[in-house]
Protein backbone atom coordinates (compact mmCIF):
# COMPACT_ATOMS: atom_id res chain seq x y z
CA UNK A 1 0.00 0.00 0.00
CA UNK A 2 1.07 3.38 -1.32
CA UNK A 3 1.50 6.12 1.62
CA UNK A 4 -1.35 8.02 0.26
CA UNK A 5 -3.69 5.44 -0.13
CA UNK A 6 -2.60 4.48 3.44
CA UNK A 7 -3.28 8.12 4.68
CA UNK A 8 -6.55 8.24 3.36
CA UNK A 9 -7.64 5.08 4.67
CA UNK A 10 -8.40 3.53 1.25
CA UNK A 11 -8.32 -0.36 0.79
CA UNK A 12 -6.15 -1.23 -2.80
CA UNK A 13 -9.93 -2.36 -4.15
CA UNK A 14 -11.20 0.51 -2.72
CA UNK A 15 -11.87 4.26 -4.06
CA UNK A 16 -14.02 7.36 -2.59
CA UNK A 17 -16.85 7.96 -4.83
CA UNK A 18 -16.58 11.62 -6.46
CA UNK A 19 -19.87 12.73 -5.80
CA UNK A 20 -20.60 11.59 -2.27
CA UNK A 21 -17.24 10.96 -1.14
CA UNK A 22 -17.78 7.71 0.47
CA UNK A 23 -15.86 4.66 0.13
CA UNK A 24 -16.78 2.54 -2.18
CA UNK A 25 -15.45 -0.89 -4.83
CA UNK A 26 -12.57 0.26 -6.77
CA UNK A 27 -14.71 -1.72 -9.70
CA UNK A 28 -18.09 -0.24 -8.64
CA UNK A 29 -19.60 1.69 -11.57
CA UNK A 30 -22.37 3.16 -9.25
CA UNK A 31 -22.09 4.55 -5.76
CA UNK A 32 -23.96 2.35 -3.31
CA UNK A 33 -24.55 5.23 -0.87
CA UNK A 34 -25.80 7.96 -3.50
CA UNK A 35 -26.11 5.88 -6.78
CA UNK A 36 -24.59 8.08 -8.97
CA UNK A 37 -23.51 6.44 -12.30
CA UNK A 38 -19.70 6.07 -12.17
CA UNK A 39 -19.30 4.74 -15.84
CA UNK A 40 -16.38 5.73 -18.35
CA UNK A 41 -18.74 8.46 -19.90
CA UNK A 42 -19.17 10.00 -16.52
CA UNK A 43 -15.98 9.36 -15.16
CA UNK A 44 -14.78 11.89 -17.81
CA UNK A 45 -16.54 14.71 -16.41
CA UNK A 46 -15.00 13.31 -12.97
CA UNK A 47 -14.59 16.68 -10.29
CA UNK A 48 -11.42 14.36 -9.30
CA UNK A 49 -9.48 15.70 -12.42
CA UNK A 50 -8.04 18.88 -10.95
CA UNK A 51 -9.25 22.48 -12.79
CA UNK A 52 -6.36 23.76 -11.55
CA UNK A 53 -3.64 21.25 -13.45
CA UNK A 54 -3.27 22.44 -16.71
CA UNK A 55 -2.58 19.96 -18.82
CA UNK A 56 1.12 19.65 -19.77
CA UNK A 57 1.54 19.93 -16.10
CA UNK A 58 0.98 16.17 -16.32
CA UNK A 59 2.68 14.70 -19.27
CA UNK A 60 2.65 11.37 -18.08
CA UNK A 61 -1.49 12.00 -17.99
CA UNK A 62 -3.78 12.09 -21.20
CA UNK A 63 -5.74 14.70 -21.22
CA UNK A 64 -9.27 13.17 -19.82
CA UNK A 65 -8.11 10.38 -18.40
CA UNK A 66 -8.93 10.22 -14.29
CA UNK A 67 -6.03 9.82 -11.93
CA UNK A 68 -7.75 6.33 -11.34
CA UNK A 69 -7.47 4.95 -14.44
CA UNK A 70 -4.05 6.37 -14.76
CA UNK A 71 -2.76 4.89 -12.02
CA UNK A 72 -4.67 1.35 -13.30
CA UNK A 73 -3.11 1.50 -16.55
CA UNK A 74 0.26 1.98 -14.70
CA UNK A 75 0.67 0.20 -11.74
CA UNK A 76 4.83 0.93 -11.29
CA UNK A 77 4.56 4.56 -11.95
CA UNK A 78 1.92 4.79 -9.52
CA UNK A 79 4.31 3.63 -6.70
CA UNK A 80 6.94 5.98 -7.84
CA UNK A 81 4.56 8.78 -8.21
CA UNK A 82 1.56 8.32 -5.91
CA UNK A 83 -1.22 10.79 -6.04
CA UNK A 84 -3.36 12.02 -2.96
CA UNK A 85 -7.03 12.70 -4.08
CA UNK A 86 -8.84 14.97 -1.88
CA UNK A 87 -11.99 14.90 -1.56
CA UNK A 88 -14.22 17.92 -1.19
CA UNK A 89 -11.45 20.03 -2.50
CA UNK A 90 -10.81 18.47 -5.87
CA UNK A 91 -6.99 19.12 -6.05
CA UNK A 92 -4.84 16.50 -6.90
CA UNK A 93 -1.62 16.59 -5.15
CA UNK A 94 1.61 15.38 -6.76
CA UNK A 95 3.54 14.59 -3.84
CA UNK A 96 6.51 12.80 -5.66
CA UNK A 97 7.34 15.92 -8.10
CA UNK A 98 7.17 18.17 -4.92
CA UNK A 99 9.76 15.78 -3.40
CA UNK A 100 12.47 16.03 -6.73
CA UNK A 101 11.78 19.64 -7.02
CA UNK A 102 12.99 19.69 -3.29
CA UNK A 103 16.00 17.75 -3.46
CA UNK A 104 16.97 19.09 -6.80
CA UNK A 105 17.19 22.71 -5.40
CA UNK A 106 19.03 21.24 -2.48
CA UNK A 107 21.63 19.61 -4.59
CA UNK A 108 21.42 22.77 -6.92
CA UNK A 109 22.00 24.97 -3.78
CA UNK A 110 25.25 22.99 -2.63
CA UNK A 111 26.86 23.33 -5.76
CA UNK A 112 26.28 26.86 -6.01
CA UNK A 113 27.63 27.17 -2.90
CA UNK A 114 30.28 25.40 -3.37
CA UNK A 115 31.01 27.56 -6.90
CA UNK A 116 30.73 30.62 -4.76
CA UNK A 117 33.40 29.69 -1.88
CA UNK A 118 36.27 28.61 -4.93
CA UNK A 119 35.42 32.13 -6.72
CA UNK A 120 35.18 33.85 -3.56
CA UNK A 121 38.41 32.07 -2.26
CA UNK A 122 40.16 33.04 -5.87
CA UNK A 123 39.56 36.49 -5.39
CA UNK A 124 41.41 36.55 -2.12
CA UNK A 125 44.28 33.98 -3.36
CA UNK A 126 44.56 35.01 -6.94
CA UNK A 127 47.72 32.76 -8.84
CA UNK A 128 50.15 35.77 -8.95
CA UNK A 129 49.00 37.31 -5.94
CA UNK A 130 47.79 40.30 -7.89
CA UNK A 131 46.08 43.52 -6.11
CA UNK A 132 43.18 44.80 -7.52
CA UNK A 133 45.38 48.36 -8.90
CA UNK A 134 47.21 45.64 -11.08
CA UNK A 135 50.48 45.64 -8.43
CA UNK A 136 51.70 41.86 -8.45
CA UNK A 137 52.91 41.24 -4.94
CA UNK A 138 54.64 37.70 -4.94
CA UNK A 139 58.19 38.02 -3.92
CA UNK A 140 59.40 35.79 -6.74
CA UNK A 141 57.94 37.42 -9.52
CA UNK A 142 58.77 40.18 -8.45
CA UNK A 143 62.72 39.72 -7.33
CA UNK A 144 62.66 37.91 -11.16
CA UNK A 145 61.84 41.47 -12.31
CA UNK A 146 65.06 42.66 -10.49
CA UNK A 147 67.19 40.14 -11.62
CA UNK A 148 66.44 40.81 -15.09
CA UNK A 149 66.53 44.94 -14.58
CA UNK A 150 70.20 44.37 -12.45
CA UNK A 151 71.63 41.69 -15.72
CA UNK A 152 70.58 44.32 -18.21
CA UNK A 153 71.85 47.41 -17.09
CA UNK A 154 75.30 46.17 -16.14
CA UNK A 155 75.01 44.19 -19.69
CA UNK A 156 73.99 47.48 -21.43
CA UNK A 157 76.55 50.06 -19.68
CA UNK A 158 79.08 47.85 -20.08
CA UNK A 159 81.74 47.19 -23.24
CA UNK A 160 85.31 47.76 -24.41
CA UNK A 161 86.76 49.06 -27.55
CA UNK A 162 88.09 45.18 -27.87
CA UNK A 163 85.04 43.57 -27.80
CA UNK A 164 82.80 46.08 -28.74
CA UNK A 165 80.17 44.39 -31.69
CA UNK A 166 79.85 41.37 -29.43
CA UNK A 167 79.02 43.92 -26.65
CA UNK A 168 76.77 46.01 -28.48
CA UNK A 169 74.51 42.70 -29.91
CA UNK A 170 74.29 41.31 -26.66
CA UNK A 171 72.82 44.40 -25.34
CA UNK A 172 70.70 44.87 -28.35
CA UNK A 173 69.02 41.68 -27.50
CA UNK A 174 67.96 43.02 -23.87
CA UNK A 175 66.28 46.05 -24.91
CA UNK A 176 62.82 46.52 -27.22
CA UNK A 177 60.75 49.35 -28.31
CA UNK A 178 61.99 52.80 -27.49
CA UNK A 179 64.59 51.66 -25.75
CA UNK A 180 66.25 49.53 -28.38
CA UNK A 181 66.24 53.03 -30.99
CA UNK A 182 67.82 55.04 -28.42
CA UNK A 183 70.40 51.86 -27.72
CA UNK A 184 71.40 51.87 -31.37
CA UNK A 185 71.50 55.79 -31.52
CA UNK A 186 73.63 55.56 -28.54
CA UNK A 187 75.95 52.95 -29.31
CA UNK A 188 76.18 54.73 -32.58
CA UNK A 189 77.81 57.65 -31.36
CA UNK A 190 79.84 56.10 -28.74
CA UNK A 191 81.47 53.35 -31.45
CA UNK A 192 83.84 55.17 -33.29
CA UNK A 193 85.12 57.54 -29.45
CA UNK A 194 85.28 53.72 -27.89
CA UNK A 195 87.71 52.34 -30.61
CA UNK A 196 89.88 55.38 -31.02
CA UNK A 197 90.37 56.50 -27.19
CA UNK A 198 90.79 52.65 -26.43
CA UNK A 199 87.98 52.74 -23.57
CA UNK A 200 86.70 49.79 -21.03
CA UNK A 201 82.83 50.66 -19.51
CA UNK A 202 82.31 48.21 -16.46
CA UNK A 203 78.84 48.88 -14.65
CA UNK A 204 78.26 47.43 -11.83
CA UNK A 205 74.75 47.53 -9.71
CA UNK A 206 74.46 47.77 -6.70
CA UNK A 207 71.10 48.13 -5.93
CA UNK A 208 67.67 47.89 -7.31
CA UNK A 209 64.05 48.58 -5.91
CA UNK A 210 61.08 48.28 -7.33
CA UNK A 211 58.79 51.06 -8.09
CA UNK A 212 56.02 49.49 -9.50
CA UNK A 213 55.46 45.54 -10.81
CA UNK A 214 52.49 44.57 -12.67
CA UNK A 215 51.90 41.06 -14.94
CA UNK A 216 53.44 42.68 -18.14
CA UNK A 217 55.87 46.00 -16.74
CA UNK A 218 58.05 46.91 -14.21
CA UNK A 219 59.52 50.23 -12.92
CA UNK A 220 62.69 49.99 -11.25
CA UNK A 221 64.76 52.04 -9.23
CA UNK A 222 68.78 50.98 -10.29
CA UNK A 223 71.58 52.22 -8.68
CA UNK A 224 74.59 51.49 -10.88
CA UNK A 225 78.50 52.62 -10.66
CA UNK A 226 80.55 52.89 -13.99
CA UNK A 227 84.36 52.51 -14.21
CA UNK A 228 86.29 53.38 -17.55
CA UNK A 229 89.21 52.60 -17.72
CA UNK A 230 91.48 53.89 -20.65
CA UNK A 231 93.88 51.15 -22.22
CA UNK A 232 97.77 51.93 -20.95
CA UNK A 233 96.19 54.51 -17.70
CA UNK A 234 95.82 53.23 -14.37
CA UNK A 235 93.72 55.71 -13.50
CA UNK A 236 89.55 55.14 -13.05
CA UNK A 237 86.76 57.54 -13.86
CA UNK A 238 83.78 56.54 -11.61
CA UNK A 239 80.52 57.33 -12.56
CA UNK A 240 77.65 57.22 -9.77
CA UNK A 241 74.33 56.80 -11.58
CA UNK A 242 70.75 56.28 -10.80
CA UNK A 243 68.34 55.28 -13.39
CA UNK A 244 64.99 54.81 -13.86
CA UNK A 245 64.37 51.22 -16.07
CA UNK A 246 60.79 50.36 -17.55
CA UNK A 247 60.40 46.27 -18.32
CA UNK A 248 58.01 44.16 -20.53
CA UNK A 249 56.97 40.80 -19.56
CA UNK A 250 56.95 38.71 -23.00
CA UNK A 251 56.52 34.89 -22.89
CA UNK A 252 58.02 34.44 -19.33
CA UNK A 253 61.12 37.24 -20.11
CA UNK A 254 61.62 40.61 -19.47
CA UNK A 255 63.07 43.03 -21.69
CA UNK A 256 64.28 46.86 -20.96
CA UNK A 257 61.61 49.43 -22.90
CA UNK A 258 62.96 52.25 -21.39
CA UNK A 259 65.89 53.50 -19.42
CA UNK A 260 66.13 56.81 -18.05
CA UNK A 261 69.10 58.42 -15.89
CA UNK A 262 68.28 60.74 -13.54
CA UNK B 1 -13.25 7.23 8.22
CA UNK B 2 -14.36 8.68 11.42
CA UNK B 3 -17.93 10.25 12.24
CA UNK B 4 -16.80 13.83 12.14
CA UNK B 5 -14.72 13.84 9.30
CA UNK B 6 -18.12 11.71 7.58
CA UNK B 7 -19.81 14.67 8.80
CA UNK B 8 -17.79 17.22 7.35
CA UNK B 9 -17.25 15.67 4.04
CA UNK B 10 -13.51 15.74 4.72
CA UNK B 11 -11.10 12.39 3.73
CA UNK B 12 -9.17 11.23 6.50
CA UNK B 13 -5.42 12.29 6.27
CA UNK B 14 -6.46 15.50 3.69
CA UNK B 15 -5.77 18.29 5.95
CA UNK B 16 -2.25 16.80 7.09
CA UNK B 17 -1.74 16.24 3.24
CA UNK B 18 -2.67 19.69 2.63
CA UNK B 19 -0.40 21.58 4.95
CA UNK B 20 1.98 19.23 3.65
CA UNK B 21 2.14 20.15 0.51
CA UNK B 22 1.83 23.81 1.29
CA UNK B 23 5.07 23.19 3.81
CA UNK B 24 6.64 21.49 0.46
CA UNK B 25 5.42 24.30 -1.95
CA UNK B 26 7.09 26.87 0.49
CA UNK B 27 10.46 24.86 0.62
CA UNK B 28 10.85 24.25 -2.91
CA UNK B 29 9.88 28.58 -3.55
CA UNK B 30 12.50 29.33 -0.28
CA UNK B 31 15.19 26.42 -1.99
CA UNK B 32 14.63 28.25 -5.54
CA UNK B 33 15.21 32.15 -4.18
CA UNK B 34 18.17 30.36 -2.18
CA UNK B 35 19.73 29.11 -5.33
CA UNK B 36 19.06 32.41 -7.27
CA UNK B 37 20.66 34.50 -5.00
CA UNK B 38 23.61 31.90 -5.04
CA UNK B 39 23.70 31.81 -8.84
CA UNK B 40 23.92 35.96 -8.87
CA UNK B 41 26.25 36.12 -6.08
CA UNK B 42 28.91 33.39 -8.53
CA UNK B 43 28.59 35.77 -11.46
CA UNK B 44 29.19 39.31 -9.44
CA UNK B 45 32.33 37.50 -7.61
CA UNK B 46 33.23 36.02 -11.43
CA UNK B 47 32.56 39.54 -13.18
CA UNK B 48 33.70 41.65 -10.47
CA UNK B 49 36.24 39.95 -8.10
CA UNK B 50 36.52 43.06 -5.77
CA UNK B 51 33.78 42.92 -4.75
CA UNK B 52 34.10 40.14 -2.23
CA UNK B 53 34.09 41.72 1.03
CA UNK B 54 36.97 41.99 2.69
CA UNK B 55 41.11 42.60 1.43
CA UNK B 56 42.76 39.75 -0.20
CA UNK B 57 46.41 38.49 0.71
CA UNK B 58 47.88 40.58 -2.10
CA UNK B 59 45.79 43.83 -1.84
CA UNK B 60 47.01 44.02 2.10
CA UNK B 61 50.65 44.00 0.53
CA UNK B 62 50.06 46.29 -1.92
CA UNK B 63 48.62 48.43 1.02
CA UNK B 64 51.90 47.96 3.10
CA UNK B 65 53.97 48.44 0.27
CA UNK B 66 52.26 52.32 -0.44
CA UNK B 67 52.88 52.44 3.18
CA UNK B 68 56.41 51.65 3.12
CA UNK B 69 56.98 53.89 -0.05
CA UNK B 70 54.71 56.51 1.84
CA UNK B 71 57.18 56.37 5.01
CA UNK B 72 60.49 56.69 3.34
CA UNK B 73 59.37 59.25 1.40
CA UNK B 74 58.27 61.30 4.47
CA UNK B 75 61.10 60.50 6.65
CA UNK B 76 63.64 60.98 4.08
CA UNK B 77 61.91 64.59 3.21
CA UNK B 78 62.43 65.47 6.82
CA UNK B 79 66.09 64.37 7.36
CA UNK B 80 67.11 66.72 4.12
CA UNK B 81 65.41 69.63 5.39
CA UNK B 82 67.89 71.80 7.25
CA UNK B 83 67.31 75.22 8.34
CA UNK B 84 70.24 76.61 11.09
CA UNK B 85 67.54 79.10 12.36
CA UNK B 86 65.17 76.56 13.34
CA UNK B 87 66.89 73.04 13.44
CA UNK B 88 64.77 71.63 17.08
CA UNK B 89 61.53 71.21 15.36
CA UNK B 90 63.52 69.43 12.33
CA UNK B 91 65.42 67.20 14.79
CA UNK B 92 62.30 66.32 16.41
CA UNK B 93 60.39 65.41 13.38
CA UNK B 94 62.96 63.11 11.80
CA UNK B 95 63.52 61.41 15.71
CA UNK B 96 59.60 61.05 15.79
CA UNK B 97 60.11 59.00 12.01
CA UNK B 98 62.73 57.12 13.08
CA UNK B 99 63.34 53.52 15.55
CA UNK B 100 66.29 51.95 16.64
CA UNK B 101 69.69 52.22 15.89
CA UNK B 102 69.09 55.48 13.83
CA UNK B 103 67.31 57.15 16.46
CA UNK B 104 69.74 56.54 18.96
CA UNK B 105 72.40 57.83 16.33
CA UNK B 106 70.51 60.44 15.16
CA UNK B 107 69.59 61.42 18.97
CA UNK B 108 73.42 61.28 19.53
CA UNK B 109 74.14 63.41 17.11
CA UNK B 110 71.81 65.99 17.33
CA UNK B 111 73.68 68.61 19.61
CA UNK B 112 76.93 68.31 16.69
CA UNK B 113 74.38 68.68 13.62
CA UNK B 114 72.94 71.23 15.47
CA UNK B 115 75.69 73.29 16.26
CA UNK B 116 77.48 72.60 12.68
CA UNK B 117 74.39 73.60 10.24
CA UNK B 118 74.20 76.63 12.74
CA UNK B 119 78.49 77.49 12.10
CA UNK B 120 77.59 77.08 8.39
CA UNK B 121 74.41 78.81 8.27
CA UNK B 122 72.98 75.86 6.07
CA UNK B 123 69.89 75.52 4.77
CA UNK B 124 68.83 72.76 2.49
CA UNK B 125 65.25 70.97 0.95
CA UNK B 126 65.25 67.79 0.13
CA UNK B 127 63.06 66.57 -2.81
CA UNK B 128 62.47 62.29 -3.17
CA UNK B 129 62.32 61.30 -6.11
CA UNK B 130 62.09 57.65 -6.74
CA UNK B 131 61.44 55.40 -4.19
CA UNK B 132 61.97 51.35 -4.95
CA UNK B 133 61.54 48.57 -2.19
CA UNK B 134 64.17 45.86 -2.45
CA UNK B 135 62.71 43.39 -0.18
CA UNK B 136 59.82 43.69 2.18
CA UNK B 137 58.44 41.65 4.80
CA UNK B 138 55.63 41.74 7.48
CA UNK B 139 57.44 43.94 9.72
CA UNK B 140 60.95 44.94 8.38
CA UNK B 141 61.30 46.16 4.35
CA UNK B 142 64.67 47.94 2.59
CA UNK B 143 63.83 50.67 0.54
CA UNK B 144 66.11 52.69 -1.93
CA UNK B 145 65.59 56.55 -2.26
CA UNK B 146 66.52 58.43 -4.96
CA UNK B 147 66.78 62.04 -3.98
CA UNK B 148 67.85 65.72 -4.27
CA UNK B 149 68.71 68.58 -2.30
CA UNK B 150 69.34 72.25 -2.86
CA UNK B 151 72.01 73.46 -0.11
CA UNK B 152 72.99 76.75 0.59
CA UNK B 153 75.81 77.62 3.13
CA UNK B 154 78.62 80.30 3.88
CA UNK B 155 80.86 77.98 1.41
CA UNK B 156 78.26 78.00 -1.10
CA UNK B 157 77.86 81.84 -0.82
CA UNK B 158 81.38 82.64 -0.73
CA UNK B 159 82.13 80.92 -4.20
CA UNK B 160 79.25 82.87 -5.29
CA UNK B 161 80.15 85.78 -4.37
CA UNK B 162 83.68 85.13 -5.68
CA UNK B 163 82.16 84.43 -9.06
CA UNK B 164 82.91 80.80 -9.10
CA UNK B 165 80.62 78.25 -10.13
CA UNK B 166 79.25 77.05 -6.94
CA UNK B 167 76.57 74.48 -7.49
CA UNK B 168 74.37 73.79 -4.18
CA UNK B 169 72.33 70.89 -6.00
CA UNK B 170 73.18 67.69 -4.26
CA UNK B 171 72.24 64.27 -5.50
CA UNK B 172 71.69 61.02 -3.15
CA UNK B 173 71.25 57.73 -3.29
CA UNK B 174 70.30 55.83 -0.01
CA UNK B 175 69.30 52.42 1.60
CA UNK B 176 66.90 52.87 4.09
CA UNK B 177 65.66 49.99 6.67
CA UNK B 178 62.52 51.03 8.02
CA UNK B 179 60.58 48.64 10.78
CA UNK B 180 57.27 48.53 11.87
CA UNK B 181 56.17 49.39 15.03
CA UNK B 182 52.69 49.42 15.82
CA UNK B 183 50.90 50.02 12.64
CA UNK B 184 53.88 52.63 11.72
CA UNK B 185 56.64 52.12 9.15
CA UNK B 186 59.63 53.96 11.16
CA UNK B 187 63.04 54.12 9.90
CA UNK B 188 65.69 51.83 11.74
CA UNK B 189 68.87 52.55 9.67
CA UNK B 190 69.90 54.62 7.11
CA UNK B 191 73.04 54.26 4.42
CA UNK B 192 74.24 56.58 1.77
CA UNK B 193 74.94 54.17 -1.14
CA UNK B 194 77.88 55.31 -2.70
Amino acid sequence: MSDTTRESGLAPDEKLCPYCAETIKAAAVKCRYCQSDLTAGSAEESPEESPEEAPGESPEEAPGESPEAAEAASGSEAESEPRLVLPGTETVQRVGAGTRWTVGLVVLCLVLGGALWFLVNRSRHPDLDTAPNGQVTQSAFRNAAMSAASDAASQILSYSYQTFDADRKKGRALVTGEAAKEYEKAMDEVAAKVASTKITLKASVLSVGAISVTRHDARLLVFVDTTTTREGSQSQQLQQSRLVMELTRKDGDWTVSKMDAF
Amino acid sequence: MSRENENAGIAPGTASARGRGVAQRASVVALALLATLLAAACVVVLVWPTAVPGKSTAEKADDRAVAVQSAASQVMKAFLDVDYRDMDPRVKKVLGLSTGAFKNQYQTAAADLKSQVQAAKTVATGAVLRVGIGDIGDDKAVVYVAADSNVSNTSIEKEKAEGKTADGRRYYRFQLTLTKVGDRWLLSDLQGIS
